[in-house]
């Protein structure tokens, strides 16, 4: 009896052991996925169908978009030759054909004329593994925004599936220089969407034109004309193409950078001896000067809240980036803390890192300045890489770079996967602008 | 009148009798008054006398006139006598009838007292019956009684048997469970020993399952987690997921059990878990369904 008893309570405690288990076990396969792995984002963009089968499509839409997300190095486009089916309707689309591709997002779409001579673009973006729609938008469109459009599209699947606004539908500014046949140069500057097509010029010049500057409005620019033999800094209307001298002192008058709010420019002048960094009130035509060293102090950047302005000196021997926050008593601190040459400070638009051009060794790259610890991380990977300028989104940063075949403008995205060129120019091209986001 | 009546009756079998006893005097001489009472049976006799002399008849004629004087003088006499007895019966029968009368009511009182008596006795009668019937009711009741008395008797005898035919059967109703019970204990105690021993085993299997299916998770998890794409991700995110599997490893459903919030953080773990597919399980459908594969939870803090 004693030993029943025993047994009795040895299994009633296995069991409730044993009950333990189970019931962990039943729920209890808990597996934490605590790695990943930073992969551009397989994606296929099906050629849009086309409601007059009998013409030639206006425009090659999923090309476009192909592009802009292939460029933005976060995505893995599908090469069109290796679709295994195109549908352009929901219904047509066969997910498992792609999900047996490993591919994760569908693009498909549909390009319509409609009665009135107008488009009509109609998308959907379709998550593959789950067999439904992320999106999808009809947009008309008149022929002239149709690239824009594709743009915009490109934008609305870059939020979709990274969650940041995408920056393709916004646009770019550069200066070009084309060599002459009898040896002068021709300086432009233009305009273009930010995949580089349609450029447009702005300005001609015999003489050098240098530092274009967006408005935080997209309106308007700022930049650095030596038309007149000396520097002059011009702010343009870009639709009108009215201008405005808004300095031309004896001296240097360059580097002009836009304050967030829009209400003031930052400048570097000379007219009180050597290069200093001011900031223009536009309104009132007043000048404020934020630095006082025998050395040069050039390339002001604002920071996102407008309180700090970060720039180029070499006070300290060589090139490196200084900031000071113009609402206090105006000292200045070095802020970048690697390597013999940094310069061309821009603040990215969260305003926690600085792009700069990282000299070393006759070499010089695209680097990330992290503005806190003065370390530069190196994004490009070139041997003559100049003239950051972040993409609205801070996501990506357009540069110059200078090979064999001369200056192009090209892009990669801040976690250095991807650089691309953009579409070549004609002749060299220089210190691109990367507008800001464009009201849809 | 009745008394007169009988006086003279009297009176008159008085004479004869007087008469007799005169001619048996004459035959017979007797003493008259030597056996007065025995004269009427020697009377028969005087028939056989008829034939006698009759001087002497005369003689004794005369002796009988003589006698007769003689007798009327001592009938005179006697009826003086008599008369004087008669005075003297009259005033004896007067008394007698005084007494008779007394006698009379006496006996008429007898009678009264009999008849009351009597009636007493009907009334005694009577009660008795009437007891009688009450005793008879009575014992009736009794009888009732007694009869109900046994009735109650037999009905709890057969009660009280019927308890105990209830005992019984309770009784034998617990040993038989008792017997169960010992049964079922023995029985028990066997099954306790033998999932001891199944137990035991169990626990041998449960630790090899248990590093079986570490190993499992560790492949699942490198299977998963190659899939699962951060690109373009905010930190500190989590979701848990739900994973329904099928033998041989085939992701069947996929389920946001707990959200990021971010719906972009979810559908990339939901995407990597379904690229992952079929996910890395044991061939062998016995140690999947025992490991209870079909259902994961994987929970996404990169």
């Amino acid at each position: 009896m004693d030993s029943v008893l025993r047994k009795n309570l040895y299994r009633i405690i296995l069991s409730l052991f044993a009950g333990l288990f189970m019931s962990a076990q039943v729920h209890a396969i808990e597996i934490i996925i605590d790695k990943g792995v930073e992969n551009p984002i397989p994606v296929a963009i099906v050629p849009f169908g086309w409601s007059q089968a009998s013409a030639v499509a206006p425009i090659d839409i999923a090309g476009i978009i192909g592009n802009d997300l292939a460029r933005s190095a976060r995505f893995a486009t599908m090469e069109e030759k290796d679709l295994p089916q195109r549908p352009s309707t929901f219904n047509d689309v066969n997910f498992k054909d792609w999900r047996l591709l490993g591919m994760e997002n569908l693009v498909i779409g549909q390009l319509t004329l409609t009665s009135s001579g107008e488009y009509e673009i109609e998308f959907r973006l379709l998550d593959i593994y789950k067999g439904k729609q992320i999106a999808g938008f009809r947009i008309p469109a008149s022929s002239q925004q149709l690239r824009q459009t594709a743009h915009e599209i490109s934008d609305i699947i870059y939020e979709k599936l990274i969650g940041i606004r995408g920056a393709f539908a916004t646009r770019i500014v550069y200066i070009t220089v084309i060599k002459n046949r009898d040896g002068s140069k021709k300086y432009t500057l233009q305009i273009a969407d930010a995949d580089g097509y349609n450029p447009q010029i702005l300005l001609e010049s015999s003489e050098p034109l240098l530092s274009p500057a967006w408005s935080p409005d997209g309106k308007k620019l700022a930049y650095v004309s030596f038309e007149s033999k000396t520097s002059v800094v011009y702010i343009q209307d870009i639709l009108t193409g009215k201008r405005e001298k808004v300095a031309s002192n004896p001296g240097i008058n360059s580097a002009p950078a836009w304050s967030p709010d829009g209400s003031r420019l930052a400048l570097t002048l000379s007219k009180d001896g050597n290069p200093e960094i001011y900031i223009l009130h536009i309104g009132s035509k007043l000048l404020q000067r934020v630095t006082n060293n025998p050395a040069i102090d050039t390339e002001p950047t604002w920071s996102n809240d407008g309180k700090t302005l970060a720039f180029t000196s070499d006070r300290g021997g060589s090139p490196q980036i200084y900031s000071t926050r113009i609402d206090t008593d105006g000292q200045v601190k070095r802020i970048s803390f690697t390597g013999s040459y940094n310069a061309g400070p821009v603040y990215s638009p969260d305003g926690k890192q600085i792009a700069v051009v990282h000299g070393d060794g006759g070499v010089y790259r695209i680097g990330l300045l992290d503005p806190d610890n003065g370390q530069v991380s190196l994004l490009s990977e070139s041997r003559m890489d100049e003239s950051p300028s972040f993409a609205p989104n801070g996501h990506m940063i357009i540069y110059t770079t200078t090979g064999a075949r001369g200056t192009a403008l090209a892009a990669i995205s801040i976690d250095g996967n991807v650089h691309q060129r953009l579409a070549l120019q004609e002749g060299e091209v220089r210190e691109p602008a990367w507008g800001p986001f464009q009201s849809r | 009148m009745q008394l007169s009546w009988l006086v003279k009756a009297r009176s008159f079998s008085c004479s004869i009798l007087l008469h007799i006893v005169a001619a048996i005097l004459l035959f017979v001489s007797f003493d008259f008054f030597a056996v007065p009472i025995r004269q009427p049976k020697n009377n028969i006799n005087i028939v056989n006398a008829v034939s006698v002399d009759k001087k002497q008849v005369e003689q004794e004629l005369q002796r009988l006139k003589n006698l007769d004087e003689e007798k009327k003088q001592a009938e005179q006499k006697q009826l003086a006598e008599l008369e004087k007895q008669a005075q003297e019966l009259k005033k004896l029968r007067e008394e007698e009838e005084q007494k008779l009368k007394e006698t009379q009511k006496k006996k008429e009182e007898e009678q009264k007292r009999r008849e009351d008596e009597q009636k007493k006795l009907v009334q005694l009668e009577k009660e008795k019956a009437k007891l009688e019937k009450q005793r008879k009711v009575e014992e009736e009741k009794k009888k009732q009684v007694v009869e109900e008395r046994k009735k109650a008797e037999a009905e709890k005898k057969r009660l009280e048997e019927e308890k105990l035919r209830a005992e019984e059967t309770r009784k034998k109703e617990e040993e038989a469970k008792r017997k169960a019970e010992e049964e079922k204990k023995q029985l028990a105690a066997e099954q306790a020993l033998q999932e001891e021993l199944a137990a035991e085993k169990a626990e041998n299997q449960r630790q090899q399952d248990a590093s079986l299916l570490d190993k499992i998770a560790a492949g699942i998890k490198r299977s998963v987690g190659k899939n699962f794409n951060k690109t373009g991700l905010s930190e500190n995110l989590a979701a848990t997921l739900r994973v329904k599997l099928l033998p041989g490893g085939d992701v069947v459903d996929v389920s946001v059990e707990k959200s990021s919030g971010n719906d972009i953080f979810d559908r990339r773990a939901v995407t990597a878990v379904q690229k992952a597919s079929p996910l890395p399980v044991p061939d062998d459908l016995e140690t999947f369904e025992r490991l209870n594969l079909r259902d994961i939870t994987f929970i996404f803090e990169p």
